[in-house]
C-alpha cells in the first residue's frame, strides 16, 4: 500500500511546529525556545503506516502528542479527516478524540496503577457514552479477546500482568472506540525481542481490521521495517528524509538516513563486513539548532554550503524526499 | 461487573489496597504487608500510635460506661481531692471527678482535632489538586494566597482567628482549619505536578475524559497517600491548637471544659494540687504521642522517599 493509492486523507500535517519557551530570570523573560518540532509536514491516508524514526530527543514524541492534541503547537496545521484540528479548544476535541487514540511506549507508566485493566479498557467506551451495564462488559470482554487477553483477567490490577500483557491492554484501550488514527509512541522498545513480534503482528491484525491508520512513532528501524508503509526520518524537530519503506531502505539519500542505516545490527555476520558510517558528537540542542542544514555539525559530507543555507525538502518524482544540498536525481 | 469500581477504596484502603509497583514507591506498602497485622508487625511504632488513639477514642466513646461521675457535677464535699479509691484521679477546685472530666474532655478535644484535619482536607486537597493541575495564573495566584497564610505563626494566626469569630469551639475548629489548610494545599499540589504528566494521565486525557474525571480519579487515588499520612500528623498539631487556643480561654467555653481548658483550671491549683494539672497534659501528650507515631509509621510504609528526609 502506498500514498498514491486513492484511499482518503485521514491525517493531513503542514509545517506543524512547536516551541517551548525557555524563562530566565527574575521576572521569568522568555530568552530562548526550544524547538523540539520545528516545522513538519506529511498526510497519512487511510489503512496506511507512516513511521517517524529518529534519535532521542529528536522531537518525535513531542509530534506525535502535538498532533493528538495533548499538547497546543506553536503553529501550522493539523486535519483529522479534513477537520482542523490546530487551534481548537478541549470542549470541541472531546468528541474528535474517538477518532485519534494513543498507545504509549512504556505500558508500566500508561495504566493507572489503581485501576483494575477492565476499567481501563472500559475508560473510553464510558467516557464517549458508547455503552454501560452489561453491553459495556459484553465489549470489553470482546476486545480483550481481541489482543489476545483472557475476559476474566480484566478484574486484575496491572501490576498482576507482564509489560507484553499490559500493552495488549493499552492496544485494547485504544481500539476500544474504533478510531481511525492511533499514535503509537515506541509502543514495543520497552518489550523482550519475541514479545515485541506479537505485539507487532497484534497491531497489524487489527490495522487490516479495522482500516487504521498508524502513526509509528520508533527510532528501531528493525520495527519500523515490519510495519510501516512509509518513513520520514526525523534530526532535530525536521524531517530529513521521507519515502516509501522500500525507498528508505534500499535507497536511502540522505546521510544522516544513511548512518542511520548502517547502525542496525545484522544477525547474519557474513555481512558484516559493510562500511559502517560511524556519526561523531552528539545532537545539538534544539534550543540552538546548527545554521543551515541542521546535521552539517555531524555530516561526513558537510561542505560550505550545507553551512548557511537551510535545505528544503524537496520531493522527487516518485514522492520520496529529501532535504539536502547534495543529493540530485532520486 | 468485577470492574467498574474506580479506585475507591476508603479506609481499608490505607492498610491493604495499596498494590506494590517497582515504578511508583510511594504506593509499596513496604513489601507485600497486605494485612493490618502484617503492617503492625512491620511498623511497630506506628501500631503502637494506632493503639494509644484506639484506646483514647473507646474511651472518650465509653465514657459514661467507664465511669459513673458525672462530669459536671458539682460536689463542694470534696474540692481538690488527691487521686484515692473513690476519684480515681482526685476532683478539680469545684469537687469535680476529674477522670470523668477528662473522658468527657476527650470527646470534645477528639472531635475538634479531627472535624478540623477533615475540614482542612476537604478544602485543602481540591484547591490543591486544581492548583496543581491548571498551573499558570491560577497556581501563582493561589499559592501566593496560601504563602502568606504559612508565613504567619501558627498559634498566632490561629489566635487571632478565634478572637476575631468569638469563642467558642466551632470557632477553635474553623480557626485551626484555617491554619492548616495551605499544608494540604502544597502537599497536594506536589503530587499533582509529578503525577500530571504520567503517561496514565496523558492516556485519559488522549482519551477525552473530562478534567474533573482525571483529577479525581486517575490524579487523586495516586496522590493521597502522603495527604493521609500528612493528616495524621495533623491531628496531634490540631489537638494542641486546640489545648492552646482553650488554655487561653477562646475554646471551650465553661462548664464545659476540654483538655486544654481543664489545664488553664488546673494551672491556679498548681501548689495545692499538682495532680490536677498532670491528668489532662498526659492526655493532651498522649494524643499528640499518638498522631505523630501513626503518622511516621503510616509515612514509613506509603512514601518510604520521605524516610531520609526526616
Amino acid at each position: 500500500m502506498t500514498a498514491h493509492q486513492p484511499e482518503p486523507l485521514r491525517l493531513h500535517v503542514r509545517d506543524l511546529k512547536k516551541h517551548y519557551p525557555i524563562r530566565t530570570g527574575v521576572f521569568s523573560r522568555v530568552t530562548n525556545h526550544v524547538r523540539a518540532v520545528d516545522g513538519i509536514s506529511f498526510d497519512l491516508r487511510a489503512g496506511e503506516t507512516l513511521a517517524i524514526v529518529g534519535e532521542s530527543g529528536c522531537g518525535k514524541s513531542t509530534a506525535g502528542q502535538t498532533i493528538l492534541r495533548l499538547l497546543r503547537p506553536t503553529s501550522g496545521l493539523i486535519e483529522l479527516s479534513g477537520e482542523d484540528i490546530s487551534d481548537c479548544g478541549e470542549r470541541t476535541l472531546r468528541p474528535l478524540r474517538q477518532k485519534m487514540q494513543m498507545i504509549f511506549q512504556d505500558p508500566y507508566a500508561s495504566l493507572n496503577p489503581r485501576k483494575t485493566i477492565g476499567a481501563a479498557v472500559a475508560e473510553p467506551l464510558t467516557t464517549h457514552r458508547i455503552a454501560s451495564g452489561s453491553e459495556l462488559t459484553d465489549r470489553v470482554e470482546q476486545l480483550f479477546e481481541k489482543v489476545g487477553l483472557r475476559p476474566e483477567q480484566m478484574s486484575g490490577y496491572p501490576h498482576q500482568f507482564s509489560g507484553g500483557q499490559r500493552q495488549r491492554v493499552a492496544i485494547a484501550r485504544a481500539i476500544a472506540v474504533q478510531p481511525s488514527l492511533v499514535i503509537c509512541d515506541e509502543p514495543v522498545s520497552a518489550l523482550d525481542i519475541s514479545i515485541q513480534a506479537q505485539i507487532i503482528n497484534l497491531m497489524m491484525d487489527i490495522q487490516a481490521d479495522i482500516d487504521l491508520s498508524l502513526l509509528f512513532i520508533s527510532h528501531d528501524l528493525a520495527v519500523v521495517e515490519l510495519i510501516a508503509d512509509r518513513i520520514a526520518v526525523m534530526y532535530l524537530g525536521v524531517f530529513a528524509e521521507v519515502g516509501t519503506k522500500e525507498e528508505i531502505f534500499r535507497n536511502p539519500q540522505h546521510p544522516y538516513t544513511k548512518a542511520l542505516l548502517s547502525a542496525v545490527p545484522l544477525p547474519d555476520p557474513k555481512l558484516r563486513s559493510r562500511e559502517k558510517i560511524v556519526l561523531a558528537g552528539d545532537v545539538p540542542s534544539p534550543s540552538n539548532p546548527p545554521s543551515g542544514c541542521r546535521f552539517h555539525t555531524r555530516c561526513p559530507l558537510a561542505k560550505d554550503k550545507c553551512r548557511n543555507i537551510v535545505p528544503p525538502l524537496r520531493t522527487g518524482k516518485t514522492g520520496h524526499a529529501v532535504a539536502c544540498h547534495l543529493v540530485e536525481g532520486f | 461487573m468485577g470492574f467498574s469500581i474506580p479506585g475507591h477504596h476508603g479506609l481499608r484502603g490505607v492498610m491493604t489496597a495499596f498494590p506494590s509497583s517497582q515504578r511508583n514507591p510511594v504506593q509499596a506498602i513496604g513489601g507485600h504487608a497486605r494485612s493490618i497485622a502484617g503492617w503492625c508487625l512491620k511498623e511497630p511504632t506506628g501500631a503502637f500510635g494506632a493503639l494509644i488513639l484506639a484506646l483514647l477514642i473507646l474511651a472518650a466513646i465509653f465514657a459514661p460506661v467507664i465511669t459513673s461521675y458525672e462530669p459536671n457535677a458539682v460536689n463542694y464535699r470534696d474540692l481538690l481531692q488527691p487521686p484515692g479509691a473513690t476519684h480515681l484521679l482526685g476532683t478539680d477546685e469545684l469537687g469535680r471527678d476529674i477522670f470523668s472530666r477528662l473522658l468527657y474532655g476527650a470527646r470534645l478535644s477528639m472531635a475538634v482535632g479531627v472535624s478540623a484535619v477533615v475540614l482542612s482536607v476537604l478544602v485543602g486537597v481540591p484547591i490543591g489538586l486544581l492548583s496543581g493541575y491548571v498551573g499558570g495564573f491560577v497556581d501563582e495566584l493561589i499559592m501566593r494566597v496560601f504563602d502568606s497564610v504559612i508565613a504567619l505563626p501558627p498559634l498566632v494566626l490561629a489566635l487571632t482567628i478565634s478572637a476575631l469569630l468569638g469563642p467558642g469551639l466551632v470557632n477553635a475548629t474553623i480557626a485551626i482549619s484555617i491554619v492548616s489548610v495551605p499544608t494540604y494545599i502544597r502537599l497536594t499540589r506536589g503530587q499533582v505536578l509529578s503525577i500530571k504528566n504520567e503517561d496514565y494521565v496523558l492516556a485519559a486525557r488522549s482519551i477525552g475524559v473530562p478534567v474533573w474525571n482525571i483529577l479525581f480519579v486517575h490524579i487523586l487515588p495516586n496522590a493521597i497517600a502522603p495527604v493521609i499520612v500528612q493528616a495524621s500528623l495533623g491531628l496531634g498539631f490540631a489537638i494542641i491548637l486546640e489545648s492552646s487556643l482553650s488554655f487561653i480561654g477562646l475554646g471551650a467555653q465553661p462548664p464545659v471544659s476540654t483538655w486544654g481548658s481543664m489545664v488553664q483550671t488546673s494551672f491556679q491549683f498548681l501548689s495545692l494540687a499538682p495532680w490536677f494539672v498532670i491528668a489532662p497534659a498526659v492526655a493532651i501528650f498522649a494524643a499528640v504521642l499518638g498522631a505523630n507515631l501513626l503518622g511516621e509509621g503510616l509515612r514509613n510504609s506509603l512514601d518510604p522517599h520521605q524516610k531520609q528526609r526526616m
